[in-house]
């Protein structure tokens, strides 16, 4: 076995990983903190991948100024979708929530597909060209994934248990009356954290898109095996998504580099169903919503 | 309960020129619009099935679509690859059979979870029946292309009967199976079956405290909407004669909810309301599905906002406040 093509699946599985941990610990904060699942939150990708094509292709700026702008912007887009949708549906019950983000979100990946056309788009940025480390090589777009997927999942952790905002989110979900209680502003938490959600898809969505195709089903694939990767980690467990994402995203690179390569989308629904067998409520799944 | 009481006379009249209106119906319709109306009566076989899963059990599934898939398949598999069985005494059955075995299957992870991750679990399962029949491991399913020809059902009683459904004989047989399963669904919901599981919907802890089994019913219920949602994919797959792994797209499943929450999801006139309000709507709105997909969603926005109870239970509403009116 040659050791340089096992590691350039090991990476490529890290690169899928990451793009999943972007997009499924997003989700799993939303579900951990509001209890909505969002079935809008592919969007957020795609509209993602798509900002940062605008920024960087058609304006023309450079990556590094393309990059935080992107999330900015989905931070924004993150706030309007809380107010506009959420906020007045929050109290309505998961079905009401679930139906009405199902729909927000096929009426914007539909608009877009409307609008912009079903046209296959690539973006280059400085980093799209390949780099040889020792037996490797690789789009140095692959390598730059694993030091901000580090940076951003420190960052968070961080701003979770050290700030007052963080302390405020984990304590909303899990006792909602003494949090009122004690005087936090609830809109403010969750708003914030639908915000915060939606601008690391933004993130995922300015590191992982250039390596791959833009189309308006882009964050379709993803977001299906985000709603797995919820489901396996425990419900609204970060830790759990974090790592049931490189999990998934490595056990499906690996095996479809060596064995079968058209079977790669089955392989991570598989995994996801041996785990429900054993345990049906998720790795790290326990009855507390929130959790790191 | 008086049996010829005024209320009951109006509402099995109705019903009674219902079934005659869908009964004789083909004879003044070309075929485009039968095939509007067959449509509209498969739906009504589906719509039944999840209004009850989810307007009476609670258990808010979202990959129902899949039954109507393992029903399809089931047929394809009998009429095509392994024998030659188009006789739908047959096939029927063996759809339930299969779509009720796959639902027992899953009832053993399902039925452990709290509602929102039971939706997303059910969600997962779909994806996974979708690539797994798409890439087909097991070299069953037909993979990507699917299963063709399903030959067009036939009735046979060896010795005594034989006949062939010819394409107004579908129309029938969709007819039939759409009255048969309302009735189901009216003697379901009015036995104490019906009563069990939506008191297990509105309290689960009193339930129990009542001596109600909960996984005993969720599971039976689960199993039996599967069952049904199956039978409706067995004509599914005779109707269109061909079976693919799209029948499996999550998306879907969108339609379904629109259909059923349109209608109202907890009531019997809903099962006929919503598919016929879709039907006519999809007919009006042959635009691209971009839009036809954007307009449905805000259409299913705007009844989940405003009428919870669906466009039936709006009416039903008015009604009532119109006879209190009258009353005083």
């Amino acid at each position: 076995m040659d050791p340089s093509i096992f590691f350039q699946h090991l990476l490529n599985g890290v690169t899928l990983g990451s793009l999943y941990a972007f997009i499924a610990v997003g989700l799993t904060i939303i579900y951990g903190i509001t209890r909505i699942i969002n079935f809008a939150h592919g969007r957020f990708y795609m509209l993602g991948a798509y900002i940062t094509y605008i920024f960087l292709q058609i304006i023309g700026l450079h990556y590094f100024i393309a990059l935080p702008l992107t999330i900015l912007t989905l931070f924004i887009i993150g706030y309007l979708f809380d107010v506009i949708v959420l906020r007045k549906i929050r109290e309505r019950g998961y079905v009401v929530t679930t139906v009405i983000t199902l729909c927000v979100g096929l009426i914007i990946g539909n608009l877009v597909k409307a609008i912009w056309g079903r046209i296959d788009l690539m973006m280059h940025t400085f980093l799209t060209k390949s780099v040889t480390i020792g037996p490797i090589t690789t789009y140095a777009q692959r390598l730059f994934s694993i030091p901000v997927i580090l940076v951003t999942f420190w960052i968070l952790h961080y701003f979770l248990f050290n700030t007052k905002t963080g302390n405020a989110m984990r304590a909303y979900s899990q006792n909602q009356e003494l949090c009122i209680a004690v005087g936090v502003d609830t809109n403010r938490i969750l708003t914030f954290s639908i915000a915060l959600s939606a601008s690391l898809a933004g993130l995922g969505a300015a590191v992982i898109a250039p390596l791959f195709r833009i189309f308006p089903d882009v964050g379709g694939l993803p977001i299906n095996k985000a709603y797995v990767i919820i489901c396996m980690g425990g419900f609204g467990n970060v830790k759990g998504a974090l790592l049931c994402a490189f999990i998934i995203g490595i056990t499906e690179s690996v095996l479809a580099g060596y064995f079968f390569p058209s079977y790669r989308d089955l392989f991570g629904f598989a995994l996801a169903i041996i785990v429900f067998l054993i345990r049906p409520q998720g790795i790290f799944g326990t009855k507390v919503g929130f959790e790191w | 309960m008086n049996i010829l009481s005024r209320k009951r006379i109006i509402s099995v009249s109705g019903w009674i020129l219902y079934a005659i209106i869908i009964f004789i119906a083909p004879i003044f319709l070309g075929d485009y619009l039968r095939h509007t109306m067959i449509m509209f009566l498969f739906y009504i076989s589906f719509v039944v099935s999840y209004s009850i899963l989810v307007g009476h059990a609670g258990m808010f599934s979202l990959g129902q679509q899949m039954f109507i898939g393992f029903g399809a398949y089931a047929t394809a598999f009998l009429t095509t690859q392994y024998t030659n069985i188009t006789n739908i005494l047959i096939t029927i059955p063996m759809a339930a059979i299969f779509g009720g075995f796959l639902a027992y299957l899953m009832s053993f992870i399902l039925l452990k979870l709290p509602p929102r991750p039971f939706s997303m679990v059910t969600l997962a399962f779909n994806f996974f029946i979708r690539q797994f029949w798409n890439l087909d491991p097991l070299k069953f399913t037909g993979g990507a292309l699917g299963i063709k020809p399903i030959y067009p059902p036939t009735i046979e009683i060896p010795g005594l009967l034989y006949i062939e459904i010819g394409r107004l004989g579908m129309y029938y047989q969709a007819a039939i199976m759409s009255i048969l399963m309302l009735i189901f669904y009216h003697l379901l919901t009015t036995s104490r079956f019906g009563v069990a599981i939506r008191a297990i919907k509105e309290n689960e802890i009193l339930a129990e405290n009542m001596g109600i089994n909960i996984i005993w019913y969720k599971r039976r219920t689960w199993i039996i909407c599967g069952a049904l949602a199956a039978i409706a994919g067995n004509f599914y797959g005779y109707y269109l004669g061909v079976i693919t792994p799209y029948v499996f797209l999550w998306y879907r499943n969108t339609y379904l909810l629109t259909m059923a929450y349109l209608g109202g999801i907890t009531m019997i006139e809903g099962c006929i309301l919503g598919p016929f309000i879709y039907v006519v709507l999809a007919e009006f709105m042959r635009v691209t599905e971009e839009f036809r997909i954007v307009i449905f969603s805000a259409i299913l926005l705007i009844t989940i906002l405003f009428f919870p109870e669906g466009i039936g239970g709006k009416v039903k509403d008015i009604y009532k406040k119109i006879r209190s009116k009258g009353d005083l």
